[in-house]
């Protein structure tokens, strides 16, 4: 056994040598930290988020979009890949097909953010806004790291104003009216409580809404719609691939017929897509609301 | 001790290695082998397509004198040394950790249908993602993070109150009642955590992707933070190889051959669920590699559990690298759940061992 | 290794299964316990191998089996269950170095005894040529073999064994029995085993003592202790005991009169 090691002597020895010698360019390649990208205006952006692809395009910086995830369906100019998910996004490849120098997230999957930026990439992390403010700050933000401040901050006072016009023309007749917004039908029904996000939208024209829970979206027993009755009824689960609920089957729903909003048929759609996000649409989304309530209150003047 | 009559030992024996165990020995070298070019293959393939030799050179330019320039640019160097290669690692070191933990579960419940995941290991580490992401929970805890952390303590303590609640309901502290416990405790926690997730749908996708399983990695955090637990559950796991093979006899033989079954159990038990726990609060729950390569392992003849576990360990190593690498390739620029590919490809194969294998009784 | 057992006795639950029995067993002797089914004879065995506890004294030579570490008593007494479990797939030479287990440290590996002995083992059990077999593949007889082989390999000094022939047909039985015979004279054994087979217990067994109902009721030569008398009060059926002149014993039952009992004729 110890002849045959020292007959082996000078070929271990290269062994060895050859891994100490990979090892540490292992070591080295490992150690590198990625460097910030330089602070110039980003040219080649990828979102992940569909709400920020809209406030993107909203502010001017659409040209400097190279790829939008496969939910950005708005502008229809937006450069969409469908294959590009951004629940489950790799991001060695969004790496590797854009070469992006800014990447835009809302939903940190496989964390995602953190690869990128170990990559060197930057990433503008912007979760699901809790309420205005939020949604007016991530706009803003957009607008600083993509070079159009200016505008941004022009886009977020059109914004403010376009509210406060449709607040006023609601004036203080939804006061007494409640409403019930369902994100999906029964027998889950999920509702959008007033602490979510569109349940403030709805609290800024003065709605008030059958509950109040803490968690944005509770799930609520038929009876309890039942026994609150809600005067509006508002469905944010009517797209064909996200529950295909039309104002026809509510009307029919067993046990539903009591409810105020069913008798006077003060049933509305809401543009699934504006109901979901936070970005500069939620503006057509009030439109929608106040549309909705002053036709109410047109109708019933005594409600 | 009386001893054997005056027989005489016959020379060729003690002094030449058996057949069987230079047969063993083979399969681990080959076990090694195997881990080593999944390993390579993890490193060379991925979304974005790089020239191995490219890699190489890579790799030559960075040694100790030598000045050569790098034929990669600095993203593919990046992708290639700080996303592939720390996920490759990742991925055999959780891989290889299911595996072995799957073959002592089956080894000390002496049943083929035994995984890592027996005692309710799964149930409470995803309590205890759910309470993180639901709870946006946040904090860093002596370098730990809060979600890895939490899943953790939950495998732990699922593990902890299985074990209780199987002693509180039989006499003896036998394998059956201990499953039984864990199974009930699985249903509670799930229960538990089900309920959590109805009142908080917003992050049902997010729960949903951590317990479907991931080994994505950024830099090597989550490979430091798994290692001394998962070294720690592997030395002691391997260490109870002769034991595993004595407790398959049965409890009462292993007691009359002198072996303290309950302990050698708790053991085996606790090494199991810390290695887990440790390899799912980092990936996730990732099903069918527990499971399944012990039963692919004992097919190649292997029986002894001196050899089982290595060489399950290495298989598993190797099918976690290449089940990511198929995970991270398909659907480019997506990502597969990895669990989702470890099923597709290990339910057909646990079909398979089930049809040409006798199931023990 | 002299085996005495005082008033022993074991209870399971409320039930008292053995209670009170003594017995002495000479070195190198072979006692077989009989008796009807349920009367104690696996419990006693059990009791013996330390597997549940027992009330009274067992002592072994000269050192009380409960004052013994686990260690020690296993390198002094082996068991053979009644249906051993052999794992599948599992070679013989490794199953029956699992025998060794009392003498590797916890975290031990078998060293160079430990193989010469198993090696010997299997050469006096005839069970070379099988040592790569894995236990799935044997016959009945083979594997009856293995398993005596195994607790041989623990080198004790008393074996127990429970219904060793259950299941083998007469001619593997009897190889059985003659290799455990041989391995009593041999290596000066003491056995202990528990049977329904009585004539095959006459046979082979030095001592016989009748359990019923957990209670010694007869002990000594096979030719005392299986009467007609004896076992017809024990077995509660009609026997009849004859011997021939080589000092065979055989154990015939007696059948009712046909008319008595023959549905067909009444």
């Amino acid at each position: 056994m110890n002849n045959w090691i020292s007959r082996q002597r000078y070929r271990v020895a290269a062994g060895c040598v050859a891994a100490v010698a990979i090892a540490a360019g292992i070591g080295s390649a490992t150690a590198l930290t990625a460097s910030a990208a330089a602070s110039r205006c980003p040219q080649r952006i990828v979102s992940l988020s569909p709400t920020a692809t809209e406030s993107l395009f909203a502010i001017g910086a659409g040209h400097q979009v190279v790829a939008v995830d496969s939910d950005s369906n708005y502008p229809a100019s937006a450069p969409r890949k469908s294959n590009l998910i951004a629940y489950s996004p790799s991001a060695e490849a969004i790496a590797g097909n854009y070469n992006p120098d800014l990447v835009v997230v809302s939903y940190d999957a496989n964390k995602v953010i953190q690869q990128l930026r170990q990559i060197g990439i930057p990433v503008a992390y912007q979760p699901t806004a809790k309420n205005l403010a939020v949604a007016y700050s991530q706009i803003e933000e957009l607008g600083s790291v993509t070079c159009h401040h200016a505008t941004s901050v022009a886009v977020v006072r059109t914004i403010k104003r376009q509210i406060t016009a449709i607040r006023r023309t609601v004036g203080t007749k939804a006061r007494t009216l409640t409403y019930y917004d369902e994100i999906s039908a029964p027998p889950y029904d999920y509702a959008a409580s007033s602490r979510s996000f569109i349940g403030q939208l709805f609290g800024v024209l003065g709605l008030r809404n059958i509950t109040t829970a803490s968690s944005g979206f509770p799930e609520l027993s038929d009876e309890y719609i039942v026994k609150a009755s809600p005067k509006l009824i508002f469905l944010s689960d009517n797209e064909p691939n996200d529950g295909d609920v039309t104002i026809a089957s509510v009307v029919h729903r067993t046990g539903w017929s009591s409810i105020s909003a069913v008798r006077s048929k003060a049933i509305f759609d809401l543009n699934d897509d504006a109901a979901s996000r936070w970005g500069p649409r939620v503006v057509v989304l009030m439109r929608e609301i106040s549309t909705a309530v002053l036709g109410y209150v047109r109708k019933h003047p005594h409600a | 001790m009386t001893t054997l009559p005056a027989i005489e030992v016959s020379a060729s024996e003690p002094a030449a290695l058996p057949r069987a165990h230079a047969r063993d020995a083979l399969w681990l070298g080959l076990g090694v082998v195997v881990l080593f070019a999944s390993m390579l293959a993890g490193l060379f393939v991925g979304a974005v397509d790089i020239p191995p030799q490219d890699i190489v050179g890579d790799l030559v330019s960075r040694m100790p004198l030598v000045s050569m320039h790098s034929p990669l640019s600095h993203v593919d160097q990046a992708i290639v040394w700080q996303l592939r290669l720390p996920r490759v690692v990742l991925g055999a070191l959780v891989g290889g950790m299911l595996a072995l933990c799957g073959a002592a579960y089956q080894g000390i419940f002496r049943n083929p249908l035994a995984d890592p995941y027996l005692l309710g290991v799964a149930s409470g580490a995803g309590l205890g993602a759910t309470i993180a992401i639901v709870f946006a929970i946040n904090f860093t805890f002596l370098d730990f993070q809060a979600l890895p952390l939490l899943a953790f303590i939950g495998a732990v303590l699922a593990v902890g109150l299985a074990y209780v609640v199987g002693r509180s309901v039989g006499a003896g502290r036998s394998s059956t009642t201990l499953v039984l416990g864990g199974v009930a405790v699985a249903a509670f926690l799930t229960a538990m955590q089900t309920f959590i997730q109805q009142r908080h749908t917003e992050q049902l996708q997010l729960v949903y992707n951590w317990i479907l399983g991931s080994v994505a990695t950024a830099g090597w955090g989550q490979v430091t933070t798994m290692l001394p637990y998962a070294l720690l559950a592997l030395v002691v796991i391997l260490l109870h190889g002769r034991l595993l093979d004595v407790m398959g006899l049965g409890d009462d033989a292993a007691r009359t051959l002198g072996v303290r079954t309950n302990r050698v159990r708790l053991a085996v038990i606790g090494a199991v669920t810390i290695g887990t726990a440790a390899a799912v609060a980092v990936s996730g729950l990732i099903g069918f590699v527990g499971l399944i390569i012990p039963h692919v392992v004992r097919l190649l003849g292997v029986r002894t559990h001196r050899t089982l576990l290595p060489l399950s360990m290495l298989l598993g190593a190797s099918f976690l690298v290449l089940c990511d690498l198929i995970a991270r390739t398909v659907v480019s620029p997506s990502e597969l759940p990895i669990g989702v590919v470890t099923a597709v490809i290990g339910a057909p194969c646990f079909a398979l061992v089930l049809r040409t294998s006798r199931v023990e009784a | 290794m002299h085996v005495r057992l005082e008033r022993v006795g074991v209870t399971r639950g409320d039930r008292v299964v053995v209670h009170d029995v003594s017995l002495q067993i000479p070195t190198g002797a072979w006692v077989c316990l009989i008796g009807p089914n349920g009367a104690g004879k696996t419990t006693l065995l059990h009791a013996l191998a330390a597997l549940i506890p027992y009330s009274g004294h067992v002592a072994l030579g000269n050192q009380e089996l409960s004052h013994m570490s686990r260690r020690a008593r296993a390198q002094q007494i082996a068991l053979v269950q009644q249906d051993a479990r052999l794992p599948s797939g599992m070679r013989v030479a490794d199953y029956v170095m699992l025998g060794r287990t009392p003498y590797i440290s916890y975290f031990g590996r078998e060293g160079r005894e430990d193989r010469s002995v198993v090696a010997d083992v299997l050469d006096e059990l005839d069970l070379l040529g099988l040592r790569d077999r894995p236990l799935d593949q044997l016959s009945g007889g083979e594997r009856q073999r293995v398993v005596v082989a195994r607790a041989i390999a623990q080198s004790p000094a008393l074996l127990l064994l429970d219904e060793p022939t259950t299941a083998l047909d007469l001619g593997r039985q009897l190889q059985v029995l003659e290799l455990i015979r041989g391995l009593q004279h041999a290596s000066n054994l003491t056995i202990l085993s528990a049977t329904h087979d009585l004539t095959l217990a006459a046979a082979y067994a030095d001592h016989l003592a009748l359990i019923s109902c957990g209670a010694l009721v007869a002990q000594g030569t096979p030719r005392d202790v299986l009467t007609t008398a004896t076992l017809g009060e024990h077995y509660g059926v009609a026997l009849r005991v004859i011997h021939d002149d080589d000092g065979g014993l055989a154990v015939i039952p007696v059948r009712p009169p046909a008319a008595e009992t023959d549905p067909r004729t009444n």
